[in-house]
């Protein structure tokens, strides 16, 4: 079994990231550590798993981004991963789900994957429509929202469970080739061991640079008019003072609404 | 896109041979565009029984095409799709409004990619500037609103449920429904629903019955530290401890513990937020409590914008120091 995780990396913290003076775009300090989003953490850690239970697997995980994504694929090989990609995209742009899966598609193309993982949503970008879009691209099925891989069956089908509303879930049978795109919970992601950390420090990553924006012919189907921070529905009155100034007043509100005990 | 248009389609979901309620919202949200656009609207309901759904929906006034597929090809998802692209073949919309939920998020991608369309998703509004659509949608966990516009000639939109009102379904003049059948679409039966079930079920009340709910996300760091939310909770009348999704995924709290679209729907007459960041899909869950108080340490964290009360601190100390101090006043007190 081959499969393909698609991962991204996200700040590590994002109370640094602001509005960027041009209005359009976010500002993120030169300082940020990125980690992986952590939707497409347990996509790795599934794929991981599927490894250790299925002889043969071989697990590429990839990421459309700059060369410094680096430190997120290693992390994901330290999880599991056999080989690491980057589309270096030169980050010129801020790529749309539409380009970037295209772009994904084209990795996807290069090798058999029976199984290609995404994260369900960017904690970032939140267009939750990557795998999907990659998916329709290949012409293979997708299942979005996936909580449990039930089965793999030796047939080319897999058995998954997707999340619905409510509590629902909707147990599925897939044929292979498919994209999965992962929910959280799903598993517990590993903290990869140091041993696996320094195995994955030593191996290569290959840096595509001959699948490019520009050659998928397709432009960014939208752009950014501005970027504003969030608008405030209610007062949010600010409490100052002192931790324990910040407390009393939390407290005085807590006894005007008759809860404390 | 310009606002020049000539047609919107609503995707409609039904259940109980009802349309959803996020439906009927889609409704307004299509209208919204027409008071600018002054395009036609469309709604398609498609499923095995759809009539029934589309009678209702017709009562909001809107023209609805109702898609009845064979009960055998119900549980292809796939090959409903396509009866979906053929439909839009047909229909030739400018816009195509879905529900943000795990049916639109299904569908609509790969609905777009076939069309050619741009997919925006999470649109919670739309707007006109110079003559162009605006899409308005929450980036990075809520803290930003990106103002989109659309490169394509058709657009396709998903918006979460509550971004608008619902339809009234008591028009002056019904909307007609024209009966559709799935003719001559290839099967694809490469995804099949084997089954549906419900999970933990469960006849814990607490959330629902608590008056003051202590809610905890990622921010608290670890698991042990719910023991201080615990201890502050217990000091509460009628309190329960709930949780953003990534701790209940974790397994540091219950399913019934989580609150969010995902989860529970919460509206205590206190809701205290410690180290959530406050995405949409959480908001979407606890936005209706009566005092909404957030603990944390980016003052920029969406969860200030819905909050009465804002306490920017790294959130074990404050909630340490809070406990303490509850603690001591009451022995004073004796
Ligand atoms: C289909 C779908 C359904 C979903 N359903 C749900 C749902 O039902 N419920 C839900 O909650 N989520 C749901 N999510 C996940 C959601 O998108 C967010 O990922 C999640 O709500 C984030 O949880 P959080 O706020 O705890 O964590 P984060 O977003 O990581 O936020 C942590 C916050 O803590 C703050 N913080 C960090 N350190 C401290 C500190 N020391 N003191 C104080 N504050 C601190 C940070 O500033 C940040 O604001 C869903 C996602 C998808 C895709």
């Amino acid at each position: 079994m081959k499969i393909l995780v698609c991962i991204k990396q996200v700040p590590e913290h994002t109370s640094a990231v602001a509005v960027h003076a041009s209005g359009d775009r976010v500002e993120i300090p030169e300082s940020t550590k990125y980690r992986i989003n952590r939707f497409d953490e347990f996509a790795v850690e599934a794929a991981a798993q599927i490894k250790e239970s299925v002889s043969g697997t071989i697990v590429d995980v990839v990421t459309v981004g700059p060369k410094s994504a680096e430190t997120v694929i290693r992390r994901a090989m330290g999880m599991g991963a056999d080989h690491g990609m980057i589309v270096d995209d030169g980050f010129t742009d801020n790529l749309t789900p539409d380009v970037i899966s295209e772009i994904l598609a084209r990795v996807a193309r290069r090798s058999d994957y029976d199984l290609v993982f995404t994260g369900i949503m960017s904690e970032d970008e939140m267009n939750a429509q990557t795998g999907q879009m990659l998916a329709a691209g290949l012409d293979i099925p997708s299942a979005v929202g996936v909580v449990e891989i039930s089965r793999i069956g030796s047939d080319g089908d897999i058995q998954v469970i997707r999340e619905r509303e409510n509590g629902v879930r909707e147990r599925l049978s897939i044929s292979t080739p498919a994209v999965l795109t992962i929910q959280g919970g799903i598993n517990r992601p590993r903290y990869p061991a140091l041993s696996a950390i320094l195995r994955a420090n030593a191996k290569n990553i290959d840096i595509i640079s001959d699948i490019t924006p520009a050659m998928t012919d397709k432009g960014n189907d939208r752009s950014v008019l501005r970027i504003a921070p969030s608008a405030k529905i209610r007062r949010g009155k600010i409490l100052e003072g002192s931790v324990l100034q910040k407390a009393e007043k939390l407290i005085t509100i807590l006894k005007e609404r008759n809860v404390l005990i | 896109m310009n606002s020049r248009l000539k047609k919107i389609i609503v995707i409609a979901e039904y259940s109980d041979d009802r349309p959803a309620q996020v439906t009927l919202e889609l409704i307004t949200c299509a209208r919204e565009i027409r008071k600018i656009a002054n395009a036609d609207i469309q709604a398609v309901v498609m499923g095995v029984r759809p009539e029934s759904a589309a009678q209702i929906l017709s009562l909001t006034g809107t023209d609805v095409v109702s898609i009845e597929i064979d009960v055998e090809k119900e549980q292809y998802p796939l090959f409903q799709r396509r009866i979906l692209e053929s439909a839009m073949e047909e229909l030739k919309p400018d816009i195509i409004i879905a529900a943000h939920t795990s049916m639109g998020m299904d569908f609509l991608p790969g609905l777009a990619v076939s069309m050619g369309a741009s997919c925006i998703t999470g649109v919670k509004k739309i707007t006109v500037e110079s003559g162009q659509f605006v899409f308005v949608r929450s980036v990075w966990n809520g803290k930003f609103d990106a103002m989109i516009r659309s490169e394509k000639a058709v657009t396709a939109v998903s918006v979460p449920p509550g971004s608008f009102k619902p339809a009234d379904g008591r028009a002056a003049k019904k909307g007609t429904v024209s009966l559709w059948k799935n003719s001559d679409i290839a099967e694809d039966r490469r995804i099949r629903i084997e089954s549906v079930e419900k999970k933990g079920a469960s006849s814990d009340s607490s959330l629902d019955d608590a008056d003051v709910i202590v809610s905890a996300g990622r921010g608290i760091g670890k698991e042990e530290n719910l023991e201080v939310l615990r201890e502050f909770a217990g000091l509460l009348r009628k309190s329960a401890v709930a949780g953003s999704r990534p701790l209940i995924d974790c397994g540091w709290l219950p399913y019934r513990r989580q609150v969010g679209v995902t989860g529970k729907t919460v509206s205590p007459k206190i809701y205290i937020a410690c180290g959530v960041s406050g995405s949409s899909q959480h908001i979407a869950g606890m936005a209706g409590s009566e005092t909404i108080i957030a603990v944390n340490t980016d003052p920029g964290a969406a969860i200030f914008n819905i909050s009465d009360f804002c306490v920017i601190e790294d959130v074990v100390p404050f909630m340490e120091a809070l406990v303490k101090l509850i603690s001591t006043s009451e022995s004073q007190g004796c």
